[in-house]
């Protein structure tokens, strides 16, 4: 569904990625752990196209978009869910799912979001900067769920999150996988809810990947080494 | 100064010159709003926003002379189209100049600062060769000209109640548009966050470009009603310029509200001092008055206190 090949990107003059090449398939839930500064965040940003991409290939379900700029790349089926969540504070929680609602022109939030994040629809009139940490995480996913892409980037998702919220969000997400039939690539620093959410998981260190493990063959202690700092 | 006139004057007079001042405030709220919008979304201080101003007033003034020339029966309706018309060709002219100037200077004030003062002479000169240098003033309809007199000695010309009630009406429709529509979502969901409104599908440069038209377009029609009270002249913007900017600082930047209170405190001001003094020194005193009020709260009267 999401196919990268030998792509290179980073910050002005410095790649902080080198030559990487991937594949997400369809129905997947891809896990890409790795320590702070490892690449995380560059490599899902160029994705979304916020940061460029110095060379290589970006294909969303055979089509290249690795010249466009973010907005068309939502409509060619990325969504993406920042780390830090980037919510707009000043909005309300309504406001701010119908902005995802560019793609599909339609002014109706569907309901299969607030099926997933009841919470959503009691808040619905409160500004979104109100929001506790976990309320605004299931914002962002739903705002990126109503572009209704093909390939969710989640980056990040449980970053300052109470425990008991991860594992909800970890449920909510292969329940989104299995309903909407998309792909997910989440970037996570967190062992526990990558193994309960995810099917196959890399490791990304100095902006390449270091490790590979499906859901059958993974060795927490392997992937929690190569985390330890 | 006040000996001369009773207190019955004196009350006419305050009531008569606040409604004087009450067009002039509208005309600053109409431009401070065009100002407004586009600081707040794109940080671009726009010094040729008041030539926006003039191309309205140009557009209504050769929309009646047009009139008077090919069907003078119009003459008491051709407002109707010449106010739309003032807002399309003023929006028109944004658009293009957006596209062509202002969209490769964001992020750099400095030099939009000096770019946009250079386009406002540019269209001076414009406005001078094509349109002519003197002084020009529009045709008005009849049912414009008169007053209203409620009492025997206050007189209120009918004129500026119709810019009046146009003010009001844009006001609440620009409120209205921003909070209730896509366009609206899309302007404040940019001038939030531009890189997250671009990686949930906006097109921020059609937003930026569509923001900045939308401003010369309210520009434009504070122009067309402009004509109505004064005449226009190439230059005739640099005298708003100038007031405009001071509203809006002395508003806070932070609000419509804001900018409304102290655009009528400003023309309301300066109406009054100009009726007992000469011009210039009214001004003098009105920017002693602004400066020490901005001595005071430095952040502007009404300054948002929104986290960052």
């Amino acid at each position: 569904m999401l196919e990268v090949s030998n792509l290179k990107a980073g910050y002005g003059q410095s790649s902080v990625i080198d030559d990487l090449s991937f594949t997400l398939k369809e129905n997947e839930i891809l896990g890409v752990m790795g320590r702070n500064g490892m690449g995380k965040s560059t490599l899902f940003k160029s994705l979304i196209g916020l940061l460029p991409a110095f060379d290589g290939e970006i294909k969303v379900d055979g089509k290249d978009v690795t010249s466009f700029p973010p907005y068309k790349r939502v409509f060619s089926g990325l969504a993406y869910v920042p780390q830090g969540r980037m919510i707009f504070p000043a909005l309300t929680v309504t406001e701010n799912i119908k902005i995802g609602l560019e793609k599909v022109k339609s002014s109706k939030i569907p309901d299969y979001v607030y099926d997933y994040f009841p919470v959503l629809k009691e808040m619905g009139h409160r500004k979104g900067g109100n929001l506790s940490g976990g309320q605004q995480q299931q914002l962002a996913i739903a705002r990126a769920l109503v572009c209704e892409p093909k390939v969710l980037l989640l980056d990040e998702p449980t970053e300052g999150i109470q425990p008991s919220i991860i594992k909800e969000i970890a449920q909510i997400l292969k329940k989104i996988r299995d309903n909407q039939g998309i792909s997910i690539l989440v970037a996570e620093q967190v062992l526990s809810f990558a193994l309960d959410a995810c099917d196959r998981f890399v490791v990304i260190e100095g902006g390449d990947f270091v490790h590979e493990a499906g859901r059958a063959d993974v060795d927490p202690e392997k992937i929690k080494s190569l985390l330890a700092v | 100064m006040f000996d001369e006139y009773t207190f019955e004057e004196l009350k006419a007079i305050l009531i008569m010159q606040s409604f004087g001042g009450l067009s002039l405030l509208c005309i600053y709220v109409l431009m401070g709003l065009g100002l407004y919008v586009v600081f707040g979304q794109m940080k671009v201080i726009n010094m040729a926003h008041a030539e926006f101003l003039v191309i309205g007033s140009y557009t209504m003034c050769l929309a009646s002379k047009f009139v008077i020339e090919v069907m003078p029966e119009f003459i008491n309706y051709y407002l109707w189209v010449a106010i739309p018309l003032a807002f399309v060709v003023a929006f028109i002219v944004g658009w293009i100049i957006e596209w062509i100037l202002i969209s490769r200077l964001y992020h750099r004030p400095l030099d939009t600062l000096l770019a946009t003062w250079g386009l406002s002479l540019i269209m001076q000169q414009c406005f001078r060769t094509f349109i002519g240098a003197r002084e020009m003033s529009a045709t008005l309809p009849e049912w414009l000209m008169g007053s209203w007199a409620p009492t025997d000695i206050i007189d209120i010309p009918i004129n500026g109640l119709v810019i009046l009630a146009t003010t009001i009406i844009l006001t609440v429709g620009l409120v209205f548009f921003t909070n209730k529509t896509r366009w609206g979502l899309r302007m404040r969901s940019t001038s939030q966050n531009r890189q997250m409104s671009q990686a949930l599908g906006i097109n921020t440069k059609v937003t930026d470009r569509f923001t900045f038209a939308l401003a010369c377009g309210i520009s434009g029609i504070g122009g067309a009603f402009l004509t109505t009270v004064v005449s226009t002249s190439p230059t005739a913007g640099t005298t708003y310029i100038v007031d405009s900017f001071l509203v809006l600082v002395l508003g806070g930047l932070g609000s419509l509200f804001g900018l409304v209170i102290s655009g009528g405190f400003l023309a309301l001001l300066s109406s009054i001092l100009e009726f007992f003094m000469s011009g210039s020194v009214a001004k003098v005193w009105l920017y002693l008055i602004i400066f020490v009020v901005l001595a005071k709260f430095t952040k502007g009267l009404f300054s948002s206190n929104i986290r960052s």
